[in-house]
């Protein structure tokens, strides 16, 4: 088994920032294929803007999946592929290439053009003109990695989506969201009290999460755009598991104002009355929809021990889903529907593993000990998790097959509850 | 612009303060919350002002959890309410809080020092060895009708956050449940969980563990 590994290392020196930004990115790769490509340098970037063709490099080598093919020296301001110099980029090892062209119009708008080559059969894939402002540079980027990636994966990329996780610094619990490559962190709350369990609207313009602000657990909705939150249950007892249905107009959430941890199924705009739709007399927790919306898994120990369960999206129909093991937690299923991922306890290790519905086949796809919060990239290729390693909270990712791994370390800092968003439009 | 990487270049400095006394959780003072838009800003990580003004002391130290699978409950049978001894009533131990209600105050020692019921992994099981000190605190309350408490449960770091609330309230509620045995009024008992999110010891051994996994109790007022 061919086991490579390198560690990019992504220095925020662009930023003009007087403290150095720094994000580590360590990518470990076992047996995967991986397809050759020279990106070039955009023809009319300049050194002020944010560098295209670096950013789109980034995107494709973090995945594992493809090699980056140095550029350098061959063909520089390279426009029309009618120019490309195949045989030259052939020897090169390139099987596919990238040139492109930014220029800046009158109005202040940018015009980007790429074309994605096929080297060997000296074609041209697919080509696509951007007419934006300058701020949407990054965003244009990660789209068009995610064309290249499709035309020569034949499925789609993630590039162009958002995360979420906490930070705990200090007494302080910061809710961010970043972009899907850790650039653009923003803090969208800030608060002396913990936040857990975010979870993105599908439509990715809002994030339900947990805030403990009022000393207890209660459910909360805030709107990204604007900053402003929502109380969606903050009843006696305690209040938790945001999951948003896929249309949107639901949520799920446990519960325990009639006892014990129950769930119920709610408004996602927090109107009426919670319905309740579990009845155990054990904890019911951590519910998620099925892509579909047709199915609820969630956590239970009603069997004695916390294992996964499903239900009909109405609470009916119940059903065991895992029997390996004494602890199975945090179900979440795959965009596609036909996968199940959880965190499965083994001995003193907590990993994410993998369930084939059908065939009920389990695979661990993690080495790491102490793995929290599991979710999918919204193309269903990559999980991304929290692990803790040497008592520091981390984010992971791993890939459905378990083949390619990242670790996105800071220099310090303890980082949780992490959550994958929608597909940007 | 925008190009803050993942990156804290703020010392962080984790919880900690194995010697700090859990507050109050309603001593008035509001936890500090500051909510952001990320429309158009272009302020990177913008002013994240997590002043520590607001830190309720509950910060301190709460939590720490199992992650528990499995779980077996049991409350444990509470005999009479024949406290033992030490300074049980409220008497000079006790000192008025600030809604008016007494409580054991700081000072108090004894049985009413203990604030904290620890647990085995895996379970909300009330050990024996505590029938003592619920058997105090439910005779002060018993005897105060005006004074209320939190039960705060609370989980060692391993699992499941969310399955680790759960489990935190189980804890608490099994404590309540004795408390409730013993004579104390519903209404002078309101049980919730911190999950994982405040443990009394920072470190990630099963000693810290054990300290974490627990159900605190909070006099309101003191």
């Amino acid at each position: 088994m061919k086991q490579l590994k390198y560690v990019v290392i992504l220095w925020g020196l662009f930023i003009g920032l007087s403290a150095r930004a720094e994000l580590t990115i360590e990518i470990s790769v076992q047996g995967a294929k991986q397809i050759p490509v020279a990106i070039l340098p955009f023809a009319g970037q300049t050194p002020s803007q944010q560098n295209l063709s670096k950013i789109i490099g980034a995107d494709l080598a973090r995945t594992g999946l493809f090699k980056l093919v140095d550029p350098a020296g061959l063909q520089p301001d390279l426009k029309q592929p009618q120019h490309v110099a195949f045989a030259e980029w052939r020897g090169r090892g390139a099987e596919a290439m990238v040139i492109g062209t930014l220029e800046t119009g009158a109005t202040g708008k940018l015009q980007v053009r790429f074309h994605l080559l096929d080297v060997a059969k000296q074609a041209q894939l697919i080509s696509l003109d951007y007419s934006i402002v300058p701020a949407q540079l990054r965003p244009t980027a990660h789209k068009i990695a995610d064309v290249i990636y499709e035309k020569l994966l034949g499925e789609p990329g993630a590039f162009n989506t958002k995360i979420t996780y906490v930070v705990k610094q200090a007494t302080s619990f910061l809710l961010k969201v970043a972009d899907a490559d850790g650039y653009n962190e923003q803090t969208v709350l800030a608060s002396t009290e913990p936040v857990i369990s975010p979870s993105w609207s599908p439509d990715g313009s809002k994030i339900a999460y947990v805030s403990f602000e009022q000393k207890k657990p209660i459910v909360m909705v805030q709107s990204l755009a604007t900053g402003a939150r929502s109380v969606i249950a903050a009843f006696k007892g305690n209040n938790s598991a945001p999951a948003w249905s896929p249309d949107g107009n639901k949520l799920a959430v446990t519960l325990t104002k009639d006892g014990g941890s129950q769930l119920y199924l709610m408004n996602a705009d927090g109107s009426d009355a919670p319905t309740r739709i579990s009845s155990s007399a054990g904890i019911d927790t951590e519910p998620a929809f099925s892509p579909d919306g047709k199915y609820i898994v969630f956590t239970s120990d009603r069997g004695g021990s916390p294992q996964v369960y499903r239900a009909s999206a109405s609470g009916g129909d119940v059903q065991r889903m895992t029997y390996s093991g004494t602890y199975n937690v945090s179900p979440r299923y795959s965009p596609d529907g036909k996968n199940l991922i959880y965190i499965q306890r083994n001995g003193a290790q907590y990993r994410v593993v993998m369930q084939e519905l059908d065939s009920g086949q389990i695979q661990v796809l993690t080495d790491t000990a102490l793995d929290e919060s599991p979710s999918f990239a919204p193309n269903g290729r990559t999980i991304l998790y929290a692990t803790n390693v040497k008592g520091r909270g981390m984010l992971a990712t791993v890939s459905h097959d378990g083949r390619i791994k990242q670790r996105l370390t800071t220099q310090v800092g303890d980082i949780r509850e992490p959550a994958w968003g929608p597909l940007l439009k | 612009m925008k190009k803050i990487l993942l990156t804290l270049l703020i010392a962080v400095t984790i919880v900690g303060c194995a010697t700090r006394k859990p507050a109050p959780i309603s001593d008035g003072k509001k936890a500090q919350v500051e909510e952001k838009s990320i429309g158009s800003d272009s302020s990177g990580t913008g002013g994240v002002n997590a002043g520590a003004g607001g830190q309720d002391g509950a910060g301190a130290n709460v939590d720490a959890g199992a992650g528990a699978d499995g779980i077996r409950g049991s409350t444990a049978g509470a005999g009479g309410a024949g406290v033992d001894g030490n300074n049980g009533s409220g008497g000079d131990a006790s000192s008025a809080g600030a809604g008016g209600a007494v409580t054991p105050g700081a000072n108090a020692t004894g049985m009413l020092a203990q604030r904290s019921i620890y647990f085995d992994y895996d379970s909300f099981s009330v050990k024996d060895e505590y029938k003592p000190v619920l058997q105090a605190h439910a005779k002060f309350l018993v005897e105060n009708s005006a004074s209320k408490i939190y039960l705060q449960g609370h989980t060692d770091e391993r699992g499941s956050r969310e399955y680790n609330l759960a489990l935190g309230q189980k804890r608490a509620d099994a404590v309540r449940r004795i408390m409730s045995v013993l004579g104390v009024k519903e209404n002078q008992i309101e049980s919730v969980s911190y999950g994982e999110e405040k443990p009394k010891n920072a470190g990630h051994d099963e000693s810290a563990y054990g300290q974490n996994r627990r159900a605190d109790i909070i006099y309101q007022g003191e």
